[in-house]
């Protein structure tokens, strides 16, 4: 077992992989010579080379078509946009190519491709912040994946790069320093598969992202109180775990749903349905959904704090949906 | 080197494309086809002169009106007919039209119906061939329409930097659905844009099935030399039909006597006169692959009519493949 950092297990997932199968290779902006922007893919370009560390300029659709079409002809590509927020730019690349190849194929082809991109709020502003899963969530042909832990980060992206689907891996940007210990031999975590981070009987949180060590601090924080929140990391938010969403909701008999992303169409509202659907006559309490209101993510650090679900949210709304408190329900949370 | 025999298949190619293409036509018009074609009459030259030259190995990436392309590669005209009647076929079972589907076995990768989004794609293929070190090229067709969106700039630089075994082919028919390419750039040859990107860039006449061979051949020998490089050719061509059936042939965007005027540039008269002159095909045996294409493509019309409809509880297959290895 070894110490290290979020951004370090993605790497070494990557590396990893690039030993085992010589098909893998990276390709994006700035993911070679300079290292990556957070530094996720360092060390690899002096070690494979810019052959297999595809430097590309600042093209991001081309370089996840590309991508995608080399994954057709049996490589398997793991390629960066360097934020979230530029993933719009490559949409039609996934939405009308990755995503349907081997639909439109009947099957003949397969999409073994990955693209990572960082997101969430950090401080950076308007077009370097935001939270925008659930636009990838719509589209069928893809999985969507969101590590919390380097454990998970490190399993979760071997699993990636072994799938024969193209999976979109997002990495929120405050979990990169996240330290966890690791093995040191080769394992994976199966996609598909949501990870109980905290049992509990009194209400279930489902989350996924930096969300998840927020839940897990309020639930630290209500246990003093003594209520258990049963914490759900939902780690593949497609293909969705459901059979553990609703068991633990028929456990503790209510859900409460925490997302960065903004509230309106964001992917807790997917989970509602199922929920209210298969364990309707299990609920004591509405679902509630604790999101960022549905605003353009600010710069100002004051700003930000107003609006990011955190700690305090998350105990306030489990303390109303619990019975224990009456909480005036602000800003959308 | 193109032989006798040679002549006498590309011509046959083409005549087969443009009976395909007719036929599809007037099935359409009678209601019995249900795919909304986009004829490629008048640019058979282009898919035929640059794929005869191609190994089964080289891959394709057709544009919406290189029809062409999908029968010398390998597709049976009757497997293409029964996927425009969105009929089962291996190809696509009924899940995309015939204008963008793929078999990968004959080295044709499904393009996608967005103008220009194929383009990223087929760099991925020559970047694939490249990255495994075989010798096949890519061949990624594309029309005038789409060197204005930023996936033909964005994919033709990355192909150039990458230094990738990959021929772009335009077949520039000067129309965009309705818009005359002459309202959408002012440049005169899209070939002049391969400058902004550090390759060759040729300009050929596009009704010229000899000059397109011979441009494609070239720029094959580019794709595969030390180090290897792209080529971005232009073919200069004409769409004697509407952008799709829609369309009326002479819509307001254009004149009866521009069409006419290119009609009298037909591709395979062009082809056939040449032939004749040199003594390469009589008129007897110009009658029978007017025959044989003829009743090569009533039996594709009678094949399509005849295959069932691919199975309903089949539609949600191929989203996503299998997970074997964990």
């Amino acid at each position: 077992m070894r110490e290290i950092t979020l951004a370090r297990a993605l790497g070494e997932a990557i590396r990893e992989e690039m030993i085992r199968d010589d098909t893998v290779f990276i390709i994006g902006v700035e993911v070679g010579l300079y290292g990556g922007c957070f530094r996720v893919t360092e060390g690899l370009f002096d070690e494979f080379g810019a052959e297999r560390v595809i430097d590309t300029p600042i093209s991001e659709s081309a370089l996840v078509g590309a991508a995608a079409g080399a994954a057709v002809m049996g490589m398997k590509p793991v390629a960066e946009v360097m934020y979230q927020d530029f993933a719009t730019l490559v949409m039609d690349q996934i939405l009308n190519g990755a995503a349907k190849l081997r639909y439109v194929h009947a099957g003949q082809a397969t999409v073994p491709m990955v693209l990572r991109a960082p997101f969430g709020a950090s401080g950076a502003g308007a077009h370097h912040s935001q939270s925008i899963e659930a636009m990838f969530c719509h589209i069928p042909g893809v999985k969507v994946v969101i590590p919390s832990t380097p454990y998970d980060a490190k399993g979760l992206l071997k699993s990636a790069i072994r799938d024969p689907n193209p999976v979109l891996f997002f990495e929120h940007k405050l979990t990169y320093g996240i330290k966890d210990e690791i093995p040191d031999e080769d394992y994976t975590v199966s996609l598909g598969k949501a990870d109980i981070k905290l049992q509990g009987k009194d209400l279930t949180i489902v989350t996924w992202g930096l969300m998840v060590h927020k839940a897990l601090n309020a639930a630290a924080e209500l246990a003093k109180k003594g209520i258990e929140l049963e914490v759900i990391d939902l780690r593949t938010l497609v293909p969705l775990d459901t059979a553990t969403i609703v068991s633990s909701v028929k456990k503790t008999s209510r859900l409460m749903i925490v997302h960065e992303a903004c509230k309106t169409g964001g992917y807790g509202s997917e989970i509602t349905d199922i929920v209210t659907r298969e364990a309707f006559g299990y609920l004591d309490s509405p679902v509630h959904r604790v999101a960022t209101p549905d605003t353009t993510i600010p710069f100002s650090r004051p700003l930000l704090e107003a609006i990011i679900p955190d700690e305090k949210d998350i105990v306030a709304v489990a303390l109303s949906m619990t019975g224990n408190r009456i909480t005036e329900v602000e800003n959308g949370i | 080197m193109l032989h006798k025999d040679d002549l006498i298949k590309m011509y046959r190619w083409m005549v087969l494309t443009r009976t395909f293409e007719l036929t599809m036509n007037d099935l359409y018009q009678h209601g019995r086809v249900p795919e909304l074609q986009h004829c490629s009459v008048g640019q058979e030259a282009i898919g035929v002169g640059a794929c005869y030259g191609l190994r089964p190995e080289d891959v394709v990436m057709p544009s919406l009106r290189t029809r062409a392309a999908f029968l010398v590669k390998g597709v049976p005209s009757k497997i293409l007919m029964a996927a425009a009647f969105a009929k089962e076929t291996k190809l696509c079972g009924g899940k995309n039209t015939s204008h963008h589907l793929g078999d990968l076995s004959l080295g044709i990768i499904a393009g996608t119906g967005i103008v220009g989004g194929s383009i990223p794609l087929a760099v991925g293929a020559a970047l694939a061939c490249k990255l495994k070190k075989t010798d096949q090229i890519t061949v990624c067709f594309f029309g005038d329409g789409a060197t204005n969106t930023g996936n033909f700039h964005e994919s033709v630089n990355l192909a150039a930097v990458l230094s990738l075994p990959i021929v772009f082919v335009c077949e520039n028919n000067q129309y965009a659905m309705g818009t005359s390419a002459k309202r959408s750039m002012l440049v005169d040859n899209i070939a002049d844009r391969a400058a902004s990107y550090g390759i060759p860039g040729v300009m050929v006449n596009g009704n010229d099935i000899i000059a397109v061979y011979d441009a494609v051949q070239n720029a094959i020998q580019k794709a595969k030399g030390v180090p290897p490089q792209p080529t971005l050719i232009e073919c200069k061509t004409y769409r004697w039909y509407g952008h799709s059936q829609r369309d009326p042939v002479d819509g307001r965007y254009r004149t009866k006597e521009e069409i006419e005027t290119w009609k009298l540039r037909c591709p395979i008269k062009h082809f056939r006169e040449y032939l004749k002159r040199a003594g390469i095909l009589s008129e007897e045996a110009i009658r029978e692959t007017d025959n044989e294409t003829r009743l090569e493509i009533e039996e594709a019309v009678r094949f399509a009519e005849e295959t069932p409809y691919p199975e309903p509880g089949r539609v949600l297959d191929d989203n996503y493949a299998p997970v074997l290895e964990v």
